[in-house]
């Protein structure tokens, strides 16, 4: 079944159709969601929500826009949404400082873990600002949009939250490796 | 000599240089490395893979489209839960549910007991806002996971199969019933989980109606 007709039968309630647009997309949409929630337990919250949120507006979809990009989109703001309320609730709390215990694994794997628990420990300003910059791509007018923050806001928010991963990666775990950078790059 | 500062390194991965900061990166080794290393953070960034959902996800999210009608929950809408079960693997799967239940009321009953007797842990659970919404999503993902297994016990394809289970069907109600006081008890003015709450109270009314009817005609009582 082609996107389209999936689509238009996901619009009718058919819960095959819904089902098979989850399936090809969930990936896609929780990676967005999880890095932007910065935690699993709030990231199954936040992809519900945005599901949640695309499905309603599905009927609105008018095919513009590829779907993946239309549904990222509603992610996206829905999971920096959700972020806001929960950074609201956060204040009351102590902040939590997690250093970032991972299962010995090697390479590129290794790696990409350690920038995955490195951008859960970022600001959640800076975290969003560098997801949706440097993994998915948005360009600083963009970010101002989602964010309701000037391009430039967005531009410092970058500088500093690249600055601050890179601290953070600095000497992290046991890996000789990442203390000499460019070759744990190159793993 | 003064290096560049990260901020002026971290604008430089994607910036052209000026050439005051040209200057300096010929000639100092560390920098020019350090700018390397954050280009390479910013590649390696923008690869980083997509990630499977957790298991479960997608029922407890059908569930909740169900409920707001996003979706036609029946036979032959393709659930995959709708595919018939063994009565024995339904059984079970009351049973657990029953257990499941149980436990739960138990925990909860322990909580709410800890806090009457306690002003200060009281105090403690309601400053801490983010644990009770924590708890919130854990009683509405309980609640959420409750549903889907209910429809799993009350979706047959044979009317009587439904009708003639109806012990499994109240098991599974109990649960159901239970998460949802709980959700409504840490958010008490939230109506999505009052009226699931609502619905599953009045579904398990029907049901133990049912099961006292059939009880009296078969002179148990």
């Amino acid at each position: 079944m082609n996107e389209a007709h999936l689509i238009q039968r996901a619009c009718e309630g058919d819960a095959r159709a819904v089902r098979a647009l989850y399936e090809r997309f969930a990936p896609r949409v929780y990676a967005v969601v999880r890095r932007i929630a910065g935690d699993d337990e709030l990231a199954r919250d936040y992809a519900q929500e945005a599901w949640i949120r695309a499905i309603r507006a599905l009927p609105t979809f008018r095919g513009d826009a590829r779907f993946s990009t239309w549904l990222h989109r509603i992610a996206v703001n829905s999971a920096l949404q959700a972020a806001r309320k929960a950074e609201t609730r956060r204040k009351y709390e102590a902040p939590a400082v997690e250093e970032a215990a991972l299962p010995p694994v090697s390479g590129d794997a290794l790696l990409k873990r350690r920038l995955e628990a490195a951008l859960d420990q970022l600001p959640q300003g800076m975290r969003q600002v560098l997801i949706l910059h440097d993994v998915e791509g948005y360009t600083h007018d963009d970010i101002g949009e989602v964010l309701g923050v000037t391009a430039g806001t967005s531009k410092s928010q970058l500088f500093k939250a690249r600055a601050k991963m890179r601290e953070l990666l600095r000497g992290v775990g046991d890996n000789p490796q990442m203390e000499k950078g460019e070759r744990a790059w190159n793993t | 000599m003064e290096h560049l500062s990260p901020e002026t390194l971290s604008r430089l991965v994607n910036d052209l240089p000026s050439a005051r900061d040209l200057r300096h990166l010929d000639s100092c080794e560390a920098c020019a490395a350090e700018l390397e290393v954050l280009r390479q953070q910013t590649t390696i960034l923008g690869r980083l893979p997509d990630m499977r959902p957790p298991q479960g996800d997608f029922e407890s999210l059908e569930a909740r489209l169900a409920t707001e009608g996003l979706v036609k929950v029946g036979r032959g809408q393709g659930f995959p839960y709708a595919i018939v079960t063994p009565r024995w693997t339904r059984r079970v799967a009351a049973v657990a549910l029953f257990l499941a239940g149980a436990l739960s009321g138990g925990t909860f009953v322990a909580r709410s007991s800890a806090t009457t007797e306690s002003p200060d842990a009281r105090r403690a659970s309601v400053s801490n806002t983010a644990g009770a919404f924590a708890e919130v999503a854990r009683a509405e993902r309980a609640y959420m996971e409750a549903l889907v297994r209910y429809r799993q016990l009350s979706t047959e394809p044979g009317t009587e199969e439904s009708a003639g289970d109806p012990a499994a069907r109240y098991a599974a109600l109990e649960y159901l019933v239970q998460a949802g006081q709980v959700a409504v008890r840490q958010a008490p003015a939230d109506p999505f989980l009052n009226g699931l709450l609502a619905s599953a109270q009045a579904e398990q009314q029907a049901v133990y109606r049912r099961i006292s009817g059939v009880a009296q005609q078969d002179g148990w009582f």
